[in-house]
């Protein structure tokens, strides 16, 4: 009885030592993994560092400055170009709204803004498509209701862009 | 022979005789003790290896010897959080003398990477011994890979902070400079030294480093500084400066003093030619005092804008003839004075006032005493002593009193923003902090004074300072600089002290020209009307879009045209 005790406190011990053993070295290794990334982060930190004084060095704004004087042909805005909204009145609006307007009747031959080159086609030939096609009448029925659909958001567009967004693209100023 | 008896002592006991069983017993007590000691001492080993393995194992060192013996420094950062300054790391390598083998082979192989170092002087160093001998700060990370590809005995690396300033000498002279060893030698990097607990309050940066935030504006900085040098070339002037300041705050949001220094380069600071002006140089700035004099003698209530001076004659004091400039020769209102500059008329002004109101005025305004702020303390202003009629009457127009350009920016704060005296800092403050500080002026002097400098850029000497939509106000100032004992005529301070937008009052602006020459483009002119005055102009136009000052034009000049449309 007493040998069968001790026989088991020995593996007992035997496999504790085991146990406490392995604990201890995957501790060690745990440690030495700790080490690796504090000093990775280290380096990382001050490869951060450095490329911050870089990016710096690089956005000084004299340095910017030169680079869009030679790549970007854009000129500080002047004081006249900001425009507030009180301090646009709404007879401007309906200045700019006439001016635009009796400018594009006579332009009506240039080429369509690029919201009208949208819409338009559409438009014309959802009303062309059924007096010129010879289709059964089913067909002519969906064309009729599927292209109104579709063109309907653009068509909006360019109902109201001549009055929110007055189409300066159009223009082509006609006395130079 | 005992122990082999009280091992058989279970079996043989029946047999003993009592002397025996006496011995035993008392045998079995020093047998007990025997047990206790060797389990006690089993104990304190197994007790010991615990400890051992608990013990922190510390890590082999590479070969490479690694200290840093430079202190880390917070980094610098501008009021929108551009970097200023900060510091990378860098090896120095040194050589120890006591482990080098062969010192002939170690210096010939260290100059086959680094060609630039003196290979006479280095032997002759190793030659007398010791154990550290720096070879060359500051390698880059090839070299040192290449340095310790060699395998030299004898040879280390220490790493090291190493300083940069990213800028450059665009805010040099507010960041100032470090040594070699990475201590603050001037500006906010000596203030950051002399004040740790700056750095430890303030917010980190992004790598979680400690950061200092300024009240400098980069942008602004930039224009300010590329300006003045523009200026400077232009007007073929020996020294320009300039200062932008937030009038409620009094945070600086620009200080540039040229010719300035690179302190990525800080043997270029100790040239005397580039110290910072602004806080360094004192200087009789001439008729921008007229601000404080008018400003003076409108709060105490001795002349009103409705006054009239007779400006007519010189005026005599002593051996000294004071005479106008711009001269009408005729009686002139307050704003008149103010406009054409008359010196007759600001020193009758002064006398109005009074020799002592007008000395206390000064004072209150800190234009007597040294004044001082983050970057380091002002030059003392030199203060007639004793103060007479005369000094009143000439420092009325600003001779005789001279004063740093940037204690004179501060004394004019109060003259525009509502009469609160709020002290200039170069540390992010809130514009709340008028409402804090003392009044030494009366709102309604600050708003009439506001109405002389819009009157004077529009009508009288400034008018080249109107930058379109930004109501600048200001006044000119042109001073004769002592040349030895006298005043030269031909070498003039100019300045212009401005203030912008009029109708709701943010920067005060002065700049400052040293010795412009007569130049074609301002039709060989040299006074502060046809150099400082464009330059602070040209400043504005580019500096109150970056500030956020709205510009606002005469109703009709609103144009909504082609221009706008387009941007729509």
């Amino acid at each position: 009885m007493l040998r069968f005790v001790n026989i088991c406190l020995v593996l007992a011990l035997v496999a504790f030592a085991y146990v406490i053993y392995e604990g201890k070295y995957e501790a060690r290794a745990l440690d030495e993994d700790i080490d690796g990334l504090r000093k990775n982060i280290e380096t990382e930190r001050d490869a951060v560092a450095e490329l911050r004084a870089e990016w710096s060095l690089l956005n000084r704004p004299e340095r910017i400055e030169r680079l869009a004087e030679k790549h970007l042909k854009l000129v500080p805005a002047r004081p006249t170009q900001l425009v507030t909204l009180d301090t646009v009145s709404e007879s401007d609006f309906e200045r700019v709204r006439t001016e635009t307007a009796d400018e594009s009747l006579p332009a009506a031959s240039a080429p369509p803004t690029k919201v009208k080159s949208v819409a338009v086609p559409g438009v014309a030939s959802a009303r062309a498509a059924p007096a010129d096609d010879d289709l059964p009448a089913s067909t002519k029925t969906i064309t009729v209701k599927t292209v109104p659909i579709k063109a309907g958001p653009a068509a909006q567009a360019a109902s109201t862009a001549p009055v929110a967004i007055p189409p300066p693209v159009t223009v082509s100023p006609p006395e130079e | 022979m005992r122990l082999r008896l009280l091992a058989r002592d279970p079996h043989m006991s029946a047999a003993a005789s009592p002397a025996e069983r006496a011995y035993l017993a008392k045998s079995r007590h020093r047998y007990r003790l025997a047990c206790l000691a060797f389990a006690l001492s089993f104990l304190a080993i197994a007790l010991r290896l615990v400890s051992l393995g608990f013990a922190a194992v510390e890590p082999a060192a590479g070969g490479i010897h690694d200290i840093s013996t430079t202190v880390h420094r917070p980094d610098i950062l501008d009021r929108n959080g551009r970097l200023l300054a900060t510091d990378i790391k860098g090896a120095t390598l040194y050589a120890d003398p006591a482990k080098v083998i062969d010192r002939d082979e170690l210096v010939e192989q260290v100059a086959s990477v680094l060609p630039d170092i003196n290979t006479a002087e280095l032997l002759e160093k190793l030659k007398q011994g010791g154990r550290f001998v720096a070879i060359k700060r500051e390698l880059t990370p090839q070299q040192q890979a290449e340095i310790y590809e060699l395998g030299q005995p004898g040879l280390g690396f220490i790493e090291e902070y190493r300083r940069v300033y990213p800028v450059g000498a665009t805010a040099g002279q507010v960041v100032g400079y470090v040594n070699v060893d990475n201590k603050g030698l001037a500006g906010i990097e000596k203030f950051i030294d002399d004040n740790p607990q700056l750095a430890m309050s303030a917010p980190e940066n992004a790598v979680g480093g400690e950061a200092v935030t300024l009240s400098l504006d980069l942008g602004v900085q930039h224009v300010v500084r590329e300006e003045l040098v523009k200026a400077m070339a232009t007007y073929q002037a020996k020294a320009a400066a300039g200062v932008v300041i937030d009038i409620k705050s009094g945070e600086v949001m620009a200080l540039v003093s040229l010719p300035d220094y690179d302190p990525n380069h800080r043997e270029q600071a100790l040239d005397k030619d580039r110290l910072n002006r602004m806080t360094s140089g004192v200087y009789e700035m001439g008729s921008v005092f007229k601000v404080l004099t008018v400003a003076g003698a409108l709060d105490a209530g001795s002349s009103s804008l409705r006054s009239s001076y007779d400006a007519s004659q010189p005026l005599h004091v002593g051996k000294f003839t004071i005479e106008d400039f711009h001269g009408k020769k005729r009686r002139l209102t307050v704003p008149e004075i103010f406009i054409y500059s008359s010196n007759i008329g600001a020193a009758k002004m002064a006398l109005d006032l009074g020799i002592d109101r007008h000395r206390a005025f000064l004072g209150k305004l800190g234009l007597l005493s040294r004044f001082s702020t983050e970057i380091g303390e002002n030059a003392a202003p030199i203060v007639p002593s004793p103060w007479e009629r005369v000094n009143t009457i000439t420092i009325a127009f600003g001779h005789g009193l001279s004063v740093t350009p940037l204690q004179l920016a501060a004394a004019a704060l109060p003259v525009v923003n509502g009469g609160f005296a709020v002290t200039p800092t170069f540390l992010p403050r809130s514009r709340m902090a008028r409402q804090q500080s003392p009044s030494v002026l009366k709102p309604a002097t600050s708003q009439a004074m506001l109405q002389l400098m819009r009157l004077n850029v529009l009508k009288g000497t400034g008018k080249r300072a109107d930058a379109e939509g930004y109501r600048v106000g200001g006044k000119t100032g042109t001073a004769e600089k002592v040349v030895g004992r006298h005043y030269e005529g031909a070498s003039l301070l100019t300045s212009f002290l401005a203030v912008f937008p009029t109708d709701a009052p943010e920067y005060l602006m002065l700049v400052m020209l040293d010795e412009p020459k007569r130049v074609p483009e301002t039709h060989n002119e040299a006074t502060a009307g046809v150099n400082a005055a464009p330059t602070t102009g040209a400043i504005i136009e580019r500096i109150a879009p970056i500030l956020g000052v709205a510009p606002k034009l005469p109703g009709d000049q609103h144009k909504f045209d082609e221009k706008v449309l387009a941007s729509y």
